[in-house]
């Protein structure tokens, strides 16, 4: 049993209104001296047990009559069957919770959206008069105000046609969790929640048993247990062909060399499909279409090739078209791309040297801005620049994308504290070892207990720093103590700067040299560290951290030749190109977003100044909102529902000014896998969900014929029945 | 002296004393002289001879029967006797009561002067006992006017008290009262029905004539009350019965007329009298009604 007006509990204690009445009636009692005894003993011991009897009796009644009439104000709802059907006599709250992913408009020609936003009109038919319905969509569910209840059915039924998908990405225990929330602040004695979905498997995140044990227990602590039931609408055996992913082969694209974009393209039906047109165009323009085959739940990744010719923003894409395909909205993916004709790189030296290839960074520089002999003109993107440790104040550290730490003995606070504004912004630091390394400087002022831009603190070099300075040459002694020299090792299989140097690549670090280096503290338990790469030893070699938007790599011996032989190995060129464009590929504010992310633009300099326009997808251009830090005007837009391509320009802008954003939609919306009946059985019993296949199984879920029953109406009447008792009873038994 | 007036109000007496030829012709008990007593003793007319007994007086020795026969023969004689009156009076706790009229024990007090007047002016010898658990006072019958005098004193000192037991008190005295006479209880007879029958059948027993004069508030007879009250027993310290008179009047009645009736009943079957005087009335017009009662016997 519960009861809808519990706050009125406090009327229970008028039951006690007989009983002190009866008391204050005690101590009226008037006394009286008596002669004749006699008469009233003899009554007494005859009538006193039945008089107790009856004066209990009385009293039960009236206190009866008082308890009636309390409960009855605090509209106890017996639910005895518990079976959440609904009552004649009892008025409903509902909340319909609709599933407004987008692949719900997957079915051709009725989808699965259409369908439920019938079966939702059709479910608002059958509640009555008194009953109160608020529409709720698993893309907004706890976000903003809560949707209003309403005991105007015709505007819900307009809430439900009007409605349209969205592409934000669905999490269904985070909507019903809302929707629950919403149901417990009703009034009506009974509840029920309908969710209309699809039951698209990725929505619902069962693999997160943490949050699924909340929301059960949200739902078990809740007053009034609702009626959940998870209507299942749409097709069962769906196909569905999608773009879901791309990944650019390099991280830094530039004008002088060709980026290959790896498109993933996934056929997630049930059948095998043919024939899908894929067509890649930059910029919108079509640049080359291909026929592909795709078996059952099969991936194909799909390089297309391009070098762009100017440097800026531009766009890629891919669309394909399939016969079978029934949910259009993933059959399209963009990608915005920053294309670059320059990365400066500036390498400061801690160990600089008159003669050739003996400074700290000689080789660092050759490697990052190699020269072709055959074809002078070729160069990379790089352009490194090398400064003295003792110039580091009086650079400005903004003109460059990557900074690199060449055994740097140590750095004042102010040039720390520069560093560390410099890789929060989104800038890439390495730092590389040497004898010249201030250990305990390093780790007081650039580890700072964790808070720094160290990664790990330094522990000890492997060998003693003394004994280096027989290693200053172009090549090491024969008589070094190589035995316990290590070579590069180990490679964190997900670390993109380091793909190209895997055993399977041909690529063979065992051949490398490392004659002494440092120990790290190791990195466990730090969410921002990692290790990407060992010595063959298992030491650590190079240690990430990530720090704000930016990244800092730690290697942890040499950058020259002093320490090892690593320059003299042809991997050395690309391995440090990649680990600085690696460092250098952080695109801030992003251009690529998810739906529902608020667009950033950054202008700097003249551009700060002026007016920038946003053309959304199929939209006419918008005024941006501008927001002045400093030098900086950050535009922001945050009405991303749409997935597509935004482009911001200044008004009266230049074609090459404009900035493209790209806006996709959640891609895990397109694995239309349906929730196995395992599945099905955990949600139902996790939350006391049942589920309806169809609309004769919601409407027998939700049936009319039994349940819950408010019970004031018969409280009321038992109380006139006792008041009729009461009087009875005093009239017999005066 | 006051205390006396009280007692013996005059006009009261005046009423009764206008009753005293009715009385005297009427109630033989009341009047003496009218009637022969039944009592036999040494007086007047001869009534029997008997065989002397040692310690018998010589001088009723009948010499003349001696002469004829050679035996001592003693001579009895039919006693014309005043009346030799023992007035019972109850001065127990419940005597105290005095709810729609006077006190139960200053209306039984009057009753008790104005016939200890009454008896004494016609030259009966009039005793008093005065009881409650026990007999506090017992004055012995006479008739002369000191010993009237006397019985005054003793009305006026008396309080109503102590738990009775009437029962155990009529028994002692019938015990005690060796001479056969008049007893006339003046009390409420709130006793249990049983004792005081065996009581009475005492008296019976002895030959002793008995008058009850039963002395009620009219509340104890209406029983009027209508709500929950606490009765506190006069009698008996922290005995207190609570009840809701409204419900219990009909059952109260019921018993008490059950009482009043068995104890007619009783009277009835010992010959005596009883009368029922209700402090709300005054006792001389119930008095008159009883002798008037009387003489149409």
């Amino acid at each position: 049993m519960v009861f809808l007006n519990l706050i009125l509990a406090g009327g229970l204690a008028a039951v006690s209104a007989p009983i002190i009445i009866h008391l204050l009636h005690r101590s009226k009692v008037t006394h009286m001296d008596w002669g004749a005894m006699m008469f009233l003993e003899e009554l007494v011991a005859e009538r006193a047990k039945r008089i107790r009897m009856h004066e209990l009796l009385l009293l039960l009644v009236r206190a009866g009559i008082v308890a009636c009439l309390a409960l009855a104000l605090m509209r106890p709802v017996l639910n005895w069957a518990m079976s959440g059907a609904r009552g004649p006599s009892v008025h409903t709250s509902a909340l319909i919770l609709l599933d407004d992913s987008f692949s719900m408009d997957a079915g051709r020609p009725r989808s699965a959206w259409l369908e439920a936003r019938d079966q939702a009109l059709r479910y608002v038919d059958t509640l009555k008069k008194g009953d109160d319905a608020a529409v709720m969509f698993t893309s907004s569910a706890a976000k903003g105000p809560p949707p209003t209840p309403l005991f105007d059915l015709d505007r819900v039924r307009e809430i439900i046609r009007t409605a349209m998908p969205h592409y934000e990405k669905t999490d269904m225990p985070r909507a019903i969790a809302a929707g629950m929330q919403e149901l417990e602040a009703r009034q009506n004695p009974h509840r029920e929640l309908i969710l209309f979905s699809d039951m698209q498997a990725s929505g619902w995140q069962l693999d997160d048993g943490t949050r699924w044990s909340y929301l059960s227990s949200t739902i078990r602590s809740t007053r009034i247990a609702p009626t959940i039931v998870l209507a299942s609408v749409g097709d069962q055996h769906r196909i569905n062909v999608a773009m879901t992913d791309v990944k650019p082969s390099r991280a830094v694209i530039d004008i002088y060399s060709p980026v290959s974009f790896n498109f993933t393209i996934a056929n997630d039906g049930p059948e095998a499909v043919s024939d899908v047109a894929v067509t890649f165009s930059v910029d919108g323009a079509p640049k080359s279409t291909r026929t592909v085959n795709l078996g059952i739940e099969e991936k194909q990744v799909l390089a297309f090739e391009h070098k762009f010719e100017s440097a800026g923003s531009h766009y890629v894409s891919c669309h394909l078209r399939c016969a079978q395909d029934v949910l259009p909205d993933d059959d399209e993916l963009l990608y915005s791309v920053v294309v670059v004709d320059k990365l400066p790189v500036l390498i400061v030296d801690g160990d600089h040297r008159e003669q050739a290839l003996s400074s700290e960074s000689a080789f660092l520089k050759l490697a990052l801005s190699p020269k072709d002999r055959d074809d002078p003109q070729w160069r990379t993107v790089i352009e490194p620049t090398v400064i003295d440790v003792s110039d580091i104040r009086s650079t400005d550290l903004a003109r460059y994308r990557v900074i690199v730490l060449a055994n740097v003995a140590a750095l004042p606070g102010s040039v720390v504290s520069d560093l560390e504004r410099f890789v929060v912004a989104g800038g890439g630091l390495m730092v590389s070892l040497g004898d010249k390394v201030q250990r305990d400087a390093y780790n007081r002022d650039l580890y700072r207990q964790g808070g720094g831009l160290l990664p790990v603190p330094l522990e000890s070099s492997a060998r003693p720093i003394s004994e280096e300075s027989s290693f200053r040459l172009v090549s090491a002694p024969k008589s070094a103590p190589l035995a316990e020299a290590v070579h590069l090792g180990g490679i964190v299989t997900d670390a993109p700067s380091l793909d190209l140097f895997r055993p399977e690549r041909g690529q063979d670090w065992t051949k490398s040299t490392i004659r002494n280096y440092y120990y790290t503290a190791p990195t466990s338990g730090k969410e921002d560290v990692r290790t990407i790469a060992t010595f063959s030893n298992g030491a650590a070699a190079l240690v990430q951290k990530k720090l704000g938007e930016g990244k800092v790599l730690l290697l942890t011996t040499a950058i020259d030749k002093d320490w090892s032989d690593l320059p003299l190995h042809p991997f050395y060129v690309p391995l440090m190109q990649n680990l600085v464009l690696d460092l250098a590929s952080t695109v801030i504010p992003p251009r690529n977003i998810a739906v529902g992310q608020i667009l950033s633009h950054v202008a700097t300099g003249e551009l700060a100044h002026r007016t920038y326009t946003l053309t959304p997808p199929k939209g006419e251009p918008l005024p941006l909102k501008v927001q002045s830090q400093g030098a900086l005007s950050v535009f922001s837009f945050e009405e991303t529902e749409k997935p597509g391509l935004y482009m911001v320009a200044p008004e009266d802008g230049t074609p090459d000014e404009k900035v493209y954003y790209v806006v996709n939609a959640d891609r895990s919306e397109s694995a239309l896998k349906r929730l196995n009946s395992e599945e099905l059985n955990r949600i139902e019993r996790d939350v006391g969900a049942k589920y309806a296949a169809d609309w004769s199984a919601l409407a027998r879920l939700v049936g009319l014929d039994g349940g819950g029953i408010e019970i004031s109406p018969y409280l009321i009447m038992a109380a006139i029945g006792l008041c009729f008792v009461e009087l009875y009873l005093t009239r017999r038994w005066a | 002296m006051a205390q006396e007036a009280e007692i013996v109000d005059p006009s009261a007496l005046e009423r009764v004393a206008s009753l005293q030829l009715i009385a005297r012709t009427v109630v033989e008990s009341f009047i003496a002289g009218q009637h022969r007593s039944v009592y036999k003793g040494f007086s007047v007319e001869f009534a029997q001879h008997r065989q002397y007994a040692r310690g018998d007086e010589i001088r009723h020795i009948d010499w003349k029967v001696f002469g004829k026969s050679d035996r001592l023969f003693i001579k009895q004689y039919e006693e014309e006797t005043n009346l030799r009156a023992t007035i019972l009076l109850d001065a127990s706790g419940s005597m105290k009561y005095a709810g729609g009229g006077e006190q139960k024990f200053v209306y039984a007090r009057k009753v008790a002067a104005a016939l200890a007047h009454l008896m004494i002016g016609q030259s009966d010898s009039v005793g008093l006992v005065t009881f409650d658990t026990d007999i506090r006072t017992h004055v012995p019958p006479r008739s002369t006017s000191s010993h009237y005098m006397n019985l005054m004193k003793v009305l006026a000192k008396l309080e109503p008290g102590n738990e009775t037991n009437l029962a155990k008190i009529l028994h002692s005295l019938s015990a005690q009262l060796k001479r056969r006479g008049l007893v006339i209880v003046i009390s409420d007879l709130f006793a249990p029905m049983d004792d005081l029958k065996n009581a009475l059948a005492h008296f019976h027993h002895h030959r002793h004539e008995v008058i009850l004069l039963q002395i009620v508030d009219p509340h104890e007879v209406t029983f009027p009350f209508d709500s929950v009250a606490e009765f506190r027993s006069l009698e008996r310290d922290n005995h207190r019965v609570k009840l809701d008179a409204s419900r219990v009047r009909k059952h109260y009645l019921e018993r008490f007329e059950a009482f009043t009736r068995k104890l007619k009943e009783t009277c009835h079957q010992f010959h005596f009298d009883h009368v029922m005087l209700s402090t709300d009335k005054p006792f001389d017009q119930a008095l008159t009604q009883y002798l008037m009662h009387r003489r149409g016997k």
